[in-house]
């Protein structure tokens, strides 16, 4: 028996540094292997973090990606709030919920409009797109250039920000400046819309696939902060439970973590799986547009994953713009009292990829004794994996043998979960 | 002909790529001058001949160190962009912990790739032409940068330290207060974005040209600032600078 092997050394427009390794076994028209090896070098945030204060632990952590910075930062804060035992207002929460809101359309829009469009014209970059295309992605990328002045006004910057702190905001800006960025947020719609209507069709490629979905839940919005997740919309675990249901392995070939459903089975998170479990919930543009399309939703089809970006994009568009255009900003923060013995918590954000998973343990001089982070990507890890194994497995059905052609659809289907390779290559604490 | 652009980022968050993205992306004709000829986010990962190639992240595995050598020979003008480029940013923070016990500790095997036991900027490996320090880089300022390179007009950092432009804001100095804030030893030209939204300055644009470290200590005891709190804070971004000793040294605290 002969073995085949197919390599990609660098896998590109991603983010962070992968590659892609496969094992073939043509004859029995087999993947024998596949690794998502993640070759970038570690930084030991959660390690370097420990000794740290409280108030710097948001921002510091913000700086484990350069994409979802705003998630780490708010994930962080929420964890870090858990263990103090403070509750934050409403109004608090709400503009965490347009931030992150805002972080997820500025990740996707990315993605889509540099990173994957090419995938959907055979060109290599977005440069070479055609006339008509280009016209519509600058409006995207004006959009996008948008979105990132409001994340800059709200937050100091949009890539890491300045103000997030456990208990809330150390400053915020005017109510009436918020209210002035949503009515120009609002103006984008219109663009967005006449976009996702000349892209939809190409982006509708079939695959069928037994998969799992999770996503955070709270059983009366399209939630991005909440304290249960939801899996395969059959059921709903608690935060504290979350170790409980997904295990995470240190596979030998990267530095990057996986995370197995109940130790065993790969699953997916992200803007598909959000869809799958919350679409109910959407606004009604969203809906319109997702029954207008021919895709069998709940899904775990990694094809449809940056569909659902987009029709997401609209949604979370609409639902920044309702918060912001109310939002009341008098009370920034709430006082933060330090505990009186080592506490733990928990905190748990949609990031644009998925769940993001922050826990720390705080001591009564507010510093951080151990913390503990996981990322979307390291949860999507072993699902790319699975994706791209069935997937060449079907070519290898089909007689379809040329390295270059399996090369080329392996790297697009890791492209549509838009991973984030900095994020998932973090520290693990193993023991305590 | 077009000025060719390359872009490469080694370990860190990538922020500082997107960045230069952002900029781009408020200025497209921009692309009617430049051509981007490498950058793995937009699709062309191989290491070619450019013009100016930018560089994000520090030097922590031995690719990155490889990888560094080789884009140096490839390229006529390198710029360090952002903070873990220029002084290795928050990428040195492990380095306060031994590596393999890190690796050990953390994930239980040791790591398939090889990590240089410190991390280096990647001004302390090659000569880089131009720094664009901040955590992350100012679009503003990458902006500034290369209009002045089209121009053919050379480029300066501006000097003096973030009090310049808190005082032209008119913010209120959190040192006052007794915050760890280390706007008067940092370079300005962030716009002292962090102090108008309440952080105190973590100095990721690095030293100011003149240092008035003395000056800088007196006014830290006149407000009572907490001491070891501050050294803690010049460990985020200028671990590899000499403050942190000096300022040790002087105020006696360890």
């Amino acid at each position: 028996m002969k073995l085949s092997n197919v390599v990609i050394d660098v896998l590109s427009r991603v983010e962070g540094h992968g590659s892609l390794y496969l094992e073939l076994d043509p004859e029995n028209r087999s993947v024998k292997r596949i690794e998502l090896k993640i070759s970038e070098g570690a930084r030991f945030f959660e390690y370097a973090i420990r000794g740290r204060s409280i108030y710097e632990a948001p921002l510091i952590m913000s700086r484990i990606c350069g994409i979802c910075g705003v998630s780490h930062a708010v994930c962080s804060a929420k964890a870090l709030e858990n263990a103090l035992g403070i509750n934050v207002p409403r109004e608090i929460e709400l503009i965490r919920e347009a931030m992150l809101e805002l972080n997820i359309i500025d990740s996707h829009l990315l993605h889509i409009s540099i990173l994957s469009i090419p995938d959907y014209y055979g060109v290599r970059t977005f440069l070479e797109l055609p006339l008509n295309v280009k016209g519509k992605v600058i409006n995207i990328i004006k959009l996008r250039n948008y979105v990132g002045k409001a994340l800059d006004m709200l937050s100091g910057e949009r890539i890491h920000p300045r103000n997030i702190i456990p208990g809330g905001f150390t400053k915020l800006p005017s109510k009436e400046r918020i209210a002035a960025v949503a009515r120009e947020l609002n103006s984008f719609v219109k663009d967005l819309e006449s976009f996702i209507e000349l892209i939809i069709d190409r982006m509708l490629i079939e695959f069928k696939r037994p998969s799992h979905y999770a996503s955070l839940y709270s059983g009366n919005d399209y939630s991005v902060i909440s304290n249960k997740i939801s899996i395969d919309s059959s059921y709903v675990i608690d935060k504290n439970e979350y170790d409980k249901y997904f295990v995470e392995k240190s596979p030998p070939y990267s530095t990057s973590k996986k995370v197995l459903l109940q130790g065993s089975k790969n699953f997916m998170v992200g803007a598909l799986s959000r869809i799958n479990t919350n679409r109910h919930f959407m606004v009604d543009e969203a809906k319109y547009l997702l029954r207008k399309i021919n895709a069998t939703i709940p899904s775990t089809n990694p094809y449809l994953i940056p569909l659902a970006q987009l029709i997401e994009t609209l949604h979370m568009l609409c639902r920044a713009t309702d918060i912001l255009s109310e939002v009341q900003t008098k009370t920034p923060r709430v006082q933060v009292k330090l505990p009186e013995r080592e506490s733990c918590g928990i905190g748990l954000v949609e990031a644009p990829r998925g769940v993001l998973y922050h826990s720390y343990v705080v001591n009564k001089e507010g510093r951080i004794t151990f913390s503990n982070v996981i990322t979307p990507t390291a949860q999507n890890t072993a699902d790319i994996e699975n994706s791209v194994k069935i997937y060449v497995e079907e070519m290898l059905n089909k007689s379809i043998t040329d390295k270059e052609i399996i090369k080329r659809e392996s790297e697009k289907i890791v492209r549509c979960y838009d991973p984030c390779i900095s994020c998932s290559v973090h520290a693990i604490v193993l023991k305590r | 002909m077009k000025i060719k652009i390359a872009q490469y980022s080694l370990t860190g968050c990538e922020g500082c790529a997107v960045s230069l993205i952002n900029a781009l992306a408020q200025n497209l004709e921009l692309l009617n001058i430049i051509e981007i000829v490498t950058s793995r986010i937009i699709g062309h990962p191989e290491i070619k001949e450019a013009d100016i190639t930018f560089v994000d992240g520090a030097v922590v595995t031995e690719h990155d160190l490889k990888l560094l050598n080789e884009i140096r020979k490839k390229s006529k003008v390198i710029v360090a962009l952002g903070t873990c480029a220029t002084l290795s940013g928050l990428c040195s923070l492990k380095d306060l912990y031994d590596q393999h016990e890190l690796e050990k500790h953390v994930y239980g095997i040791r790591l398939p790739i090889t990590h240089l036991d410190n991390a280096k900027p990647i001004t302390e490996v090659i000569k880089v032409d131009y720094q664009l320090p901040g955590c992350p880089s100012f679009v503003s300022e990458i902006d500034q940068f290369m209009k002045n390179i089209i121009l053919n007009k050379s480029f300066k950092l501006p000097e003096g330290p973030v009090c310049f432009e808190c005082k032209a804001k008119g913010l209120p100095c959190l040192l006052d207060i007794g915050k760890t804030c280390l706007g008067p030893i940092t370079r300005r030209g962030c716009g002292a974005q962090c102090i108008e939204y309440g952080m105190p300055c973590w100095g990721c644009r690095g030293p100011v040209d003149e240092l008035r470290i003395d000056q800088f200590l007196e006014s830290v005891k006149k407000h009572n600032v907490d001491l070891k709190e501050l050294l803690k804070t010049m460990e985020i971004y200028l671990l590899k600078t000499n403050i942190i000793s000096t300022v040790g040294d002087k105020l006696e605290v360890k």
